[in-house]
């Protein structure tokens, strides 16, 4: 049995608090490890400051058929979806760039104009995204909600005289894997002592679901 | 110097912050303000202040000017400002008008 540093959550835990969000771009489009995630939260991949927290949603669809008398019956899961949705209250152009996929960032006139451009159905860059949200607690473990994925809520940018310019993107998840896995929540225990460490059970399992499978990576 | 000094300053009219040693003999004002730290979830990068000007005249020498000219103070600054009516406090003889605006400092 490992020797590990902070408790995890059980069900007298009460959580609360906000986080983190971190993004980086994915060209191979494969889930990194859970050691690789908690790396990615450094201040290099913060997007921003968060305000107002985030909201993690799992919505799915069910159809059900019944017989004629009502006696018999059968629910089946049609569709899933999984969103992250954040507030971001401090950002530059560069996130912008990042939650538009038609979004790019240059510089003009020897460098005295940064620009934006966005538009253009043909510049989507289709890229995806690793983004990962830090929930911290000092009570517990911390708390990582990764999700591949990009900003599908478009922007809407306030500018007013009495409040701040927040951006709220809504990240929506694409399958990392065979198995359709949508998002990944974990806590992080901490490191195991030298005597314990094991070499197994690090990697997301690329299993359809099934008991985790050492080693192996997302796709 | 604070904001609101600053405004009473560019409006000519002595004041200060809540509390007077002695009834000023002139139009005066005293001013509140009701702070808010705000921001991020994890930083204070703001701050919401929420001010009340209490502008007070001598009941025998109303002073409209002084309203004038606070007023041309807080359009300059492009303030929001809300005034409310004249009352009289008959025990000190004076007429007072509370103005209330607000800002967000950044810090």
């Amino acid at each position: 049995m490992s020797e590990l540093n902070r408790p995890v959550r059980d069900k007298t835990s009460v959580p609360i608090g906000s986080g983190r969000f971190y993004l980086v771009k994915c060209p191979s489009r494969t889930m990194p490890s859970f050691a690789e995630l908690v790396a990615l939260c450094e201040s290099e991949n913060l997007i921003g400051e968060t305000t107002g927290g985030a909201t993690f949603n799992y919505s799915c669809e069910r159809h059900e058929e019944k017989d004629d008398h009502g006696t018999l019956s059968r629910n089946v899961l049609i569709d899933e979806a999984v969103s992250l949705k954040g507030g971001l209250f401090s950002w530059g152009l560069d996130a912008m760039a990042d939650l538009i996929s038609t979004g790019r960032v240059e510089e003009a006139d020897n460098g005295r104009f940064k620009v934006l451009r966005i538009g253009g159905l043909d510049n989507d860059n289709e890229e995806t995204y690793v983004i990962v949200f830090e929930h911290t607690d000092p009570k517990y473990a911390p708390l990582y909600i990764a999700i591949m994925g990009t900003n599908g809520a478009g922007l809407t940018v306030p500018f007013a005289r009495n409040n701040t310019s927040k951006l709220e993107p809504e990240f929506q998840a694409e399958p990392h894997d065979k198995g359709g896995t949508l998002a990944l929540i974990f806590e992080d225990r901490g490191t195991q002592t030298e005597a314990t460490a094991s070499t197994t059970g690090d990697q997301p399992a690329d299993n359809g679901g099934a008991e985790p499978d050492s080693g192996t990576e997302a796709e | 110097m604070n904001f609101v000094d600053v405004l009473l300053q560019n409006a000519k009219i002595p004041g200060g912050e809540t509390y007077w040693n002695e009834q000023p003999r002139e139009t005066y004002a005293a001013w509140g303000d009701t702070i808010q730290a705000d921001g991020s979830d994890y930083h204070n990068e703001l701050l919401d202040h929420d001010v009340e000007i209490e502008l007070y005249e001598l009941m025998d020498k109303p002073d409209p000017e002084a309203h004038e000219r606070l007023q041309e103070a807080f359009n300059a600054e492009a303030m929001h400002w809300r005034k409310e009516p004249r009352v009289l406090d008959p025990q000190l003889r004076l007429f007072m008008t509370r103005y209330t605006f607000s800002y967000t400092e950044r810090v």
